[in-house]
């Protein structure tokens, strides 16, 4: 409807509208139109001189056929397009009735493709796709120093308030900036009762840097990060949407409403909207709190002051002005972090290191998740997997539909000769493969609500996770439905019906079976041919990832991991500081080793396998760097420890000692390191008894004496490289922070998980109070590292067996197809006297040339398409002979089972009934 | 005698336009006027004409009002819109180089 029509659109479309909906008038006024037009030519032949009745007559043979003639005026306004579609739609389900059977196979096969697609693509849609819901999230950036490598890790060292604060005073290219720090576990009480949240603190700017309104009360504002906005009823917080609908029961008198968090009190001053809990969306923020609460928070305690200025900052982030670009801005405020940190820091000894550091920027429009950046590969992986079995499943309602229009031939050949156009009955198969499609998408979407819940369990291991990664329906999510399922109709649909009705009308007519068997049906061998070798691809695929997940498993780590309970304590959040923590420790560990079946129990600032560690730089004197090695910028995994670490985790002690009660505050500091460290700056030289430092002082002196080494052992992911690692006495450790979190390990006879309740319980009876969390198993530590193998292995496994389902079906249904079609020759063949194992023969030669076809193509895919997932993969190379040999030989197995049934049906015709059989 | 097969595809629309572009008529009065114009060499069959109308109305080229005939009855006639005033004056130039086309060949080729 374009405008150089002249015709205004919207007349038209009155036009349409009326044609729709005022049927009955249109038709009246069709009528009569035409009885008019019938009056005017009797009146004229009987001027003309005819009797009535002649020129009754003569006038309807002049008309011609009044019907026909009101049929074309429908059809030119379109009429006849509902109507007939409407007939399409009804013939569609009165045919799909009748092959319940059909029916029933291709919407469960429909339903699982769609399914698995839908559920795969909104994962990416709301992992991978969506934005922060912020005002033009595009320009928002964060920024940090480059990336150095740390053993094995790279690193970035923090931004400290300093340097935020010159940038606030001096950047150009950005409109502001602002930062925040998220923090796993807060004690948050309200009207005395109190539970765990996670929150974030937040800089003065952050919610107006980010252009987030509160949804209730006000949002944070840079006053808010004032000592003065410490008013007489505590500090400002924020809420989430979430956390008031949950903690408050969505009440609007939740503003001005008091919380301690960690003791210290606070005021609701706002309610952020639904879909925002904060940047990091691993970790949804319950609570909002102003940045300069973060030590005294942290520390359960107003006496711990406030920011200073060589504090971490946090993760800074910033909006970009309109027209500048994340270079400049990032050359811009490298320039400014150099300044203050030649001012702040003039006999830092780092200080030559500091000065190489710059300062980079990632894009924030998506905020930041660690899910996101482990599963992001998995994922788009994924979806080229369920891409796939939706083609599998495609090509065998393809198939199947061809088989069911063959036995339709001759109704076509009829109404094609009773002058029913071609595209009609094209036009009549397709709507009936749209509306399976639409039947088979319904049932999807149920599927895929489910399915896609259960990926992101194995995930998210079960933990919390932001509500921008639930489920929900967006534009793309729909589009993408809707285009899927016509897609599907249009891959399965278009073939058949075109075959189809290309038919001779003649030969049809005489005998539906003579035409087709010329062709033995090379469509459904093609198609066929290409589902083995998909799936064969698929089942390969999976192989690797299974034989990945297995090597896992097996690998050694370096220390026992079964039998190990892990759990979590934070005595500062319940105000124990200084010696009254030493000595809770020390109870705590009394208390625990006394427990009948704990073997031994130890307890550390940080468990292995958290993908969390604590470094330090270690001075070992007359240690001469090798070439290329920077030592001022050599840091190294450190764990403080307790007594007996070694022992309780079973890390084999190489030599020396393991810590025990001796080490404390008092006596000689001491440290272990790692084998790999060990020869790393000693080399072949016995290190025990040697002496190093911590201090990177000249001149300071070497008083860490080192007592042992230890095995090497993995301590964040099981396919991590060997890497230097050292270990000290919590207690004798200059770092040690009241604030932090220590961790303990407690060795159980048996089952630890059956032990939790007794630790509990002993615990409980020191200090009712005490925060106790993370209540887990090393293994389930071990195992959260490797969900995204897990997840793979388990979602590849169950896509290469539905693959593998779908082709049996595929490759029956064209078996027994071609049995049923040959019934006739099979006779004849056998009443000239060929025995049954000829007979057999012959169908498991056409089977074996099938499927040989289709593993050969199959075996070409998969060697393509596994170097795509090898970095992925763990202890096994992409063309792994065992995974290609074992996916070949299951497939070759399903094959042959899916053809048993055609081949004892072939073998056990009857020559006399066969050849009556047509 | 010309049937309407032999009008040559899309000249039926041209002719009723032009037939419209005087008064508004009701088909049979359209069909009559062609042939009486025409020295009864084209015959409009119904079967041609009724589809014609009810597409070009659905095109917004001509429009549709029920009135009374001078005898007295009711009938629909057609009317030219604006939006086919403009069609008809673009299919008369189209038609006129078409056939202005066809006589140079006939003449000279």
């Amino acid at each position: 409807m374009r405008w150089s029509d002249g015709v205004r659109w919207i007349d038209k479309l009155s036009l349409r509208l009326r044609t729709v909906f005022l049927r009955e008038r249109i038709e009246q006024e069709l009528s009569s139109e035409f009885q008019f037009h019938l009056d005017q030519q009797i009146a004229e032949n009987i001027a003309k001189g005819m009797s009535r009745e002649e020129a009754r007559y003569a006038a309807l043979r002049a008309i011609g056929g009044i019907s026909q003639i009101q049929e074309q005026c429908r059809d030119a306004r379109g009429l006849n397009f509902f109507e007939t579609t409407l007939q399409d739609l009804r013939y569609a389900i009165r045919n799909l009735r009748h092959a319940p059977a059909f029916t029933a196979v291709a919407v469960f096969s429909l339903a699982l493709g769609i399914g698995a697609n839908t559920a795969i693509f909104s994962l990416i849609d709301s992992f991978l796709l969506n934005t922060l819901p912020v005002r033009s999230p595009q320009q928002l950036f964060f920024f940090r120093t480059n990336r150095v490598k740390v053993g094995h890790f790279m690193v970035s060292h923090t931004l400290l308030n300093r340097d935020i604060d010159l940038m606030l005073q001096r950047a150009t290219q950005a409109q502001g900036i602002a930062s925040f720090q998220e923090v796993s576990r807060l004690s948050v009480a309200v009207s005395g009762h109190a539970e765990l949240s996670p929150g974030e603190f937040v800089s003065g700017a952050y919610f107006d840097v980010l252009g987030v309104p509160a949804y209730l009360g006000r949002a944070m504002v840079p006053a808010d990060n004032l000592r003065s906005a410490n008013g007489g009823r505590g500090w400002p917080a924020m809420i989430s949407y979430g956390y008031w609908q949950r903690r408050f029961g969505g009440t609007a008198n939740v503003i001005g409403s008091a919380v301690d968090i960690n003791t210290i009190p606070f005021t609701i001053v706002g309610v952020m909207p639904p879909a925002f809990s904060g940047i990091a969306l691993d970790e949804p923020a319950d609570l909002v709190m102003p940045m300069i609460t973060q030590a005294q928070v942290e520390a359960g305690s107003a006496s711990a002051g406030f920011p200073k200025p060589d504090n971490s900052a946090g993760m800074p982030f910033l909006r970009l002005k309109p027209g500048a670009s994340p270079q400049s801005a990032a050359a811009e405020l490298t320039v400014i972090f150099h300044d203050a940190e030649a001012a702040a820091a003039t006999n830092n000894p780092r200080k030559d290191e500091i000065a190489r550091r710059f300062i980079e920027l990632d894009p924030a429009h998506r905020g930041t998740s660690g899910l996101r950046s482990r599963f992001s590969e998995p994922l788009q992986a994924l979806m080229a997997v369920v891409a796939v079995v939706m083609l599998i499943a495609c090509a065998n309602i393809a198939s199947l539909l061809l088989a069911r229009s063959n036995a339709r031939r001759r109704e076509f050949a009829i109404r094609l000769s009773l002058g029913c156009s071609r595209g009609r009955i094209i036009r009549q198969m397709l709507t009936e493969s749209l509306m399976l499609s639409v039947i088979g998408s319904a049932a999807g979407v149920i599927f895929a609500f489910w399915a896609r819940t259960l990926i992101v369990r194995i995930a998210t291991s079960g933990q919390p996770y932001s509500p921008a990664f639930l489920m929900h329906w967006d534009l793309r999510l729909l589009a993408f439905l809707s285009a899927i399922c016509v897609l599907n109709a249009l891959l399965f649909g278009v073939a058949p019906a075109i075959r189809a009705t290309r038919v001779d009308q003649n030969e049809a007519l005489k005998s539906g079976q003579a035409a087709e068997r010329a062709s033995r049906l090379p469509f459904g061998r093609v198609v066929v041919t290409g589902q083995i070798a998909l799936s064969l691809t698929l089942v390969i695929g999976a192989g690797l990832f299974l034989a990945t997940l297995r090597k896992l498993y097996q690998a050694n780590l370096g220390f026992n991991h079964d039998n190990l309970l892990m759990l979590t304590l934070d005595p500062h959040l319940t105000g124990y500081q200084g010696e009254r923590s030493t000595a809770l420790l020390e109870e705590i560990m009394q208390r625990v080793r006394a427990i009948p079946g704990v073997k031994s129990a130890t307890f550390m600032n940080e468990k292995p396998f958290t993908g969390r560690a604590y470094l330090t730089s270690a001075v070992i004197p007359g240690y001469v760097p090798k070439p290329g090695e920077d030592l001022a910028n050599n840091w190294t995994i450190t764990y403080l420890v307790g007594p007996r670490y070694f022992g309780t985790l079973q890390m084999p002690l190489l030599a020396g000692r393991d810590f025990d009660d001796r080490d404390t505050t008092s006596m000689p500091k001491v440290a272990i390191l790692n084998e790999t460290m060990a020869r790393h700056y000693f080399g072949d030289r016995n290190p025990i008894g040697q002496r190093i430092s911590f201090d990177l002082k000249k001149g300071a002196r070497p008083d860490v004496e080192i007592i042992g080494v230890v095995r090497d052992a993995r301590y964040f992911d099981i396919d991590e490289d060997h890497q230097d690692a050292i270990f000290t006495p919590l207690e004798q450790s200059a770092s040690r922070n009241d604030s932090q979190a220590v961790s303990f390990a407690i060795r159980t006879a048996a089952d630890p998980d059956r032990m939790a309740a007794d630790v509990r319980a002993a615990l409980r009876s020191i200090d009712a109070n005490l925060p106790l969390y993370d209540f887990t198993t090393m293994n389930q530590q071990v195992q959260s590292t490797i969900s995204q193998q897990r997840m793979m292995a388990m979602l590849s496994g169950f896509f290469g067996l539905l693959a593998l389902t779908l082709s049996a079906i595929g490759l029956y249904g064209v078996l027994a197809y071609s049995v049923s079609q040959r019934t006739g020759e099979i006779g004849v063949r056998m009443a000239l006297g060929a025995n049954r194992g000829r007979i057999l023969q012959m169908i498991l030669g056409e089977t074996g040339q099938l499927l040989g076809i289709g593993v050969i193509v199959g075996l070409g895919m998969s060697f393509a398409a596994t170097r795509l997932i090898k970095t992925m993969l763990y202890g096994v190379t992409p063309d792994d002979p065992r995974s290609f040999l074992f996916g070949s030989l299951i497939l070759v197995l399903v094959g042959v089972c899916a053809a048993l049934l055609p081949a004892r049906r072939a073998v056990s015709i009857e020559p006399m009934e066969a050849l009556r059989y047509e | 005698m010309g049937k309407p097969s032999d009008l040559v595809q899309g000249t039926l629309d041209l002719l009723i336009l032009r037939t419209l572009a005087l008064e508004p008529k009701h088909g049979w009065a359209i069909a009559k006027r062609i042939q009486q114009i025409s020295e009864e060499v084209l015959q409009v069959q119904q079967g041609s004409l009724y589809p014609a109308l009810h597409r070009l109305e659905q095109q917004g080229w001509i429009k549709a009002d029920w009135m009374e005939t001078d005898g007295g009855r009711s009938a629909k006639f057609y009317s030219l819109t604006r939006a086919g005033r403009t069609q008809l004056e673009k299919e008369k130039a189209s038609w006129q180089r078409l056939s202005s086309a066809i006589d140079l060949v006939l003449r000279k080729a």
